[in-house]
């Protein structure tokens, strides 16, 4: 009797692994063994099985949503170079705003043609610098935004799409593949038209493009969809026409605007000018937020990457500048209706699109708008004339101050009430009783930043103690000029981080 | 490596001559590629993963790995063992984030899935292949590969369809033949017991 066949021999040679010398001596010993072939069968037959195991075929789009996936730029089908060092900048955001914007009626389109194509690979380059082409239609409507100059300036490392994270690549091929086939072949021939160009103009129009989707993603939706889903060039050009003149005349102080159908034509252009000097601010802010766009698509900035970062802000919202993330602001809010709906707009882009900078933007630049006080530690903060009780104030002077706009607001009424009252010397001035001027009415959080000052900026501050508003606004000072956040009253956080993060260094401001 | 070793190579694998346009940036060479062997690597991936999904996300990134490391390409073999050593290295990895991060299997009965222990089916109760349908069966063969470890999966997937002799499993997972042979020997033992009662007419 032959030692067993060791089974790693018997499986060798079903898979046809052996030399003919060896698979013959296992057919010799399986010819005369039937214990041995039934076991061959089973092992034969259980990898069989394996036949049943489904085998997917890879998706239709599969090579095409891979190849948008390269890293790298380059090779044989990127026709259109790039007309600067490739950053993606915040197209990557816009592509997803403008695609968003697009949606609906992109969907209905593709319903109702009833057709969907799978790009070509030859088509990459186009879907890539799709948001570059969404709004357009041809070479010759490229050329007439270039004539108009409507846009804002783009940043300085230009906007050129290069690299778009894989998510907002496969959004790009999906929304490529929901356009009807002849809106496909249109964006085809505008990307092969363009590219087909002498550089210098290729460039500048590709410029054009960039500065129109980055106008594109920051128009309201209405009337973004009002220039995107255009039947025609004609219409797009009117619609886009139409979103500049309303933007510059939104930006008008309302007076101003009211006076508008007045105005002599020279006049009223000269006031769209003044406005379209405002813009240019707001511009620079977008490009500004461009550059660090890092922040728009993937990590948060400060304060937002710190832990409770985003709880604090919004803690800073609602207290110290007194602003309800919904419904209607009561007095005690700190905001004018337009800045309200501009720090609500951007809370909104962050909590869902992730721009936490914009947001972070928003509120540094109202808290510089709107600077605070430390409030009393023991009683409530003076907000109306009824919490002037006890300065015994005749009921004449309590009439006018209830008037004051600043009613219901920490600090600007106790600001502005007691320079009402200082300018009109009915009372001895300055004085106290309106907000804390001394160490031991301040909060305890306050009194902590008290007690990190030096023995000359202590003294600075005895100077003035007693004295309002001029204690807190020395205390606000020098905690600023230490880098040091006021709880309760300040950002979250070092203001100098605030600074380096949303600074906007040229920027007039 | 020299221009005569890769017109040797490219005349016995075309695919190695492709691989050498990608090599030079050429994307549309690159695409050819995924277009030639995506169908391929998603039914050696969806067995060893399980999910379609992930199968399907975890091509996509050998795919990128390919292009991203395709300076490093040298044609000394055929590309598609180039392109499983790959594959094998994801897909290996892979499991072992996996089982660092346990997700339950969607496609799955959650109480087989992974490579539980309890996979002990009896002989006797079990019915025989034929008499499950399709589905079931297919169940059945992914619950008793998922008892097989990660290394002896992938030896098995790549054996049956690639149809991959030990030689090229050897290269791709970068073992020795005998250590391929020994590693199928013990993944077909136990495929073997594990599926025996469902082979049909066998009265073992």
């Amino acid at each position: 009797m032959p030692d067993p066949l060791p089974d790693a021999d018997l499986i060798a040679y079903l898979d046809g692994e052996l030399d003919d010398e060896a698979s013959g001596a296992v057919e010799a010993r399986l010819a005369a063994d039937p214990t041995l072939r039934k076991k061959a069968d089973a092992f034969r037959r259980s990898f069989a099985l394996l036949d049943a195991l489904p085998r997917p075929d890879a998706p239709a789009d599969f090579t095409a949503r891979t190849v948008t996936r390269l890293q790298v730029p380059g090779g044989s089908t990127a026709a259109l170079p790039p007309a600067r060092p490739r950053r993606w900048g915040w197209l990557a955001a816009a592509a997803v705003v403008l695609l968003a914007g697009l949606g609906g009626a992109t969907a209905r389109l593709a319903v109702r043609s009833g057709e969907t194509a799978t790009p070509a690979v030859a088509d990459l380059p186009a879907i890539e610098a799709l948001p570059l082409y969404l709004g357009a239609d041809d070479l010759a409507f490229v050329r007439r935004l270039d004539a108009a100059d409507h846009f804002p300036p783009e940043p300085a490392g230009g906007f050129a799409p290069a690299d778009p994270s894989p998510d907002v690549r496969d959004k790009l091929l999906a929304t490529f593949q929901s356009l009807p086939p002849t809106r496909q072949r249109q964006i085809r021939t505008l990307h092969a038209d363009l590219s087909a160009l002498p550089p210098p103009e290729r460039d500048r129009l590709r410029r054009v493009l960039e500065r129109y989707a980055g106008w594109l993603q920051r128009l309201p939706a209405d009337e973004r969809a009002k220039v995107l889903t255009a039947r025609t060039a004609e219409a797009r050009l009117t619609a886009v026409e139409d979103a500049v003149l309303t933007a510059r005349r939104e930006a008008l102080p309302a007076r101003t605007r009211e006076r508008l159908p007045a105005l002599r034509t020279d006049e009223r252009l000269q006031l769209l000018a003044d406005g379209r000097a405002a813009e240019r601010v707001a511009d620079a802010e977008w490009v500004t937020a461009s550059d660090h766009w890092r922040t728009l698509t993937a990590a948060k900035p400060f304060p937002f990457d710190q832990p409770g970062g985003s709880e604090q802000v919004d803690e800073f919202v609602k207290s110290v500048l007194r602003a309800a993330p919904a419904g209607k602001p009561d007095e005690s809010c700190r905001l004018n209706p337009a800045e309200l709906a501009d720090l609500r707009a951007r809370h909104d882009l962050a909590a869902r699109d992730g721009q936490w900078f914009l947001y972070g933007l928003g509120v540094w630049r109202l808290a510089d708008r709107h600077p605070s006080l430390p409030k009393p530690r023991a009683k409530p903060a003076v907000v109306h004339p009824r919490d002037l009780a006890d300065l015994k104030l005749p009921q004449r002077v309590l009439t006018q101050l209830e008037k004051l706009p600043a009613v219901g607001k920490w600090p600007e009424f106790a600001r502005t009430a007691a320079g009402q009252l200082g300018g009109k010397k009915l009372l001895p001035v300055p004085t106290d009783g309106f907000g804390p001027c001394r160490p031991g009415e301040l909060p305890e959080a306050v009194e902590a930043v008290l007690a990190e000052l030096s023995d000359t900026d202590r003294k600075r501050l005895d100077a003035v103690k007693g004295k309002w508003p001029d204690y807190p606004d020395l205390l606000m000072r020098l905690a600023r000029e230490k880098d040091r956040e006021v709880p309760g009253v300040t950002l979250p956080g070092q203001p100098s981080k605030w600074a380096a993060t949303y600074g906007l260094p040229n920027t007039p401001r | 490596m020299t221009g005569q070793t890769t017109a040797v190579m490219t005349a016995r694998d075309p695919d190695v001559g492709l691989m050498v346009r990608v090599r030079g940036d050429d994307r549309s060479a690159f695409a050819e590629l995924v277009d030639k062997y995506q169908h391929r690597l998603l039914a050696v991936l969806h067995p060893i993963v399980g999910r379609r999904e992930e199968a399907e996300d975890l091509a996509q990134e050998v795919f990128l790995r390919v292009y991203r490391t395709r300076h490093k390409y040298t044609p000394t073999a055929r590309f598609a063992t180039w392109l499983f050593t790959i594959a094998n290295n994801l897909a290996l990895n892979a499991l072992r984030d996996r089982k660092r991060k346990p997700a339950v299997r969607l496609d799955a009965d959650p109480s087989a899935s992974g490579s539980q222990p309890g996979f002990q089916p009896t002989a006797g109760t079990a019915p025989p292949a034929a008499g499950l349908d399709h589905k079931e069966l297919a169940e059945t063969v992914q619950r008793a590969l998922d008892t097989l470890n990660d290394r002896q999966r992938l030896a098995v997937v790549l054996n049956k369809f690639e149809d991959m002799g030990y030689a090229d499993i050897a290269a791709v997972m970068g073992l020795t033949v005998p250590a391929v042979k020994s590693l199928l020997c013990r993944a077909r033992e136990q495929l073997r017991a594990a599926l025996t009662p469902y082979i049909e007419g066998d009265d073992a």
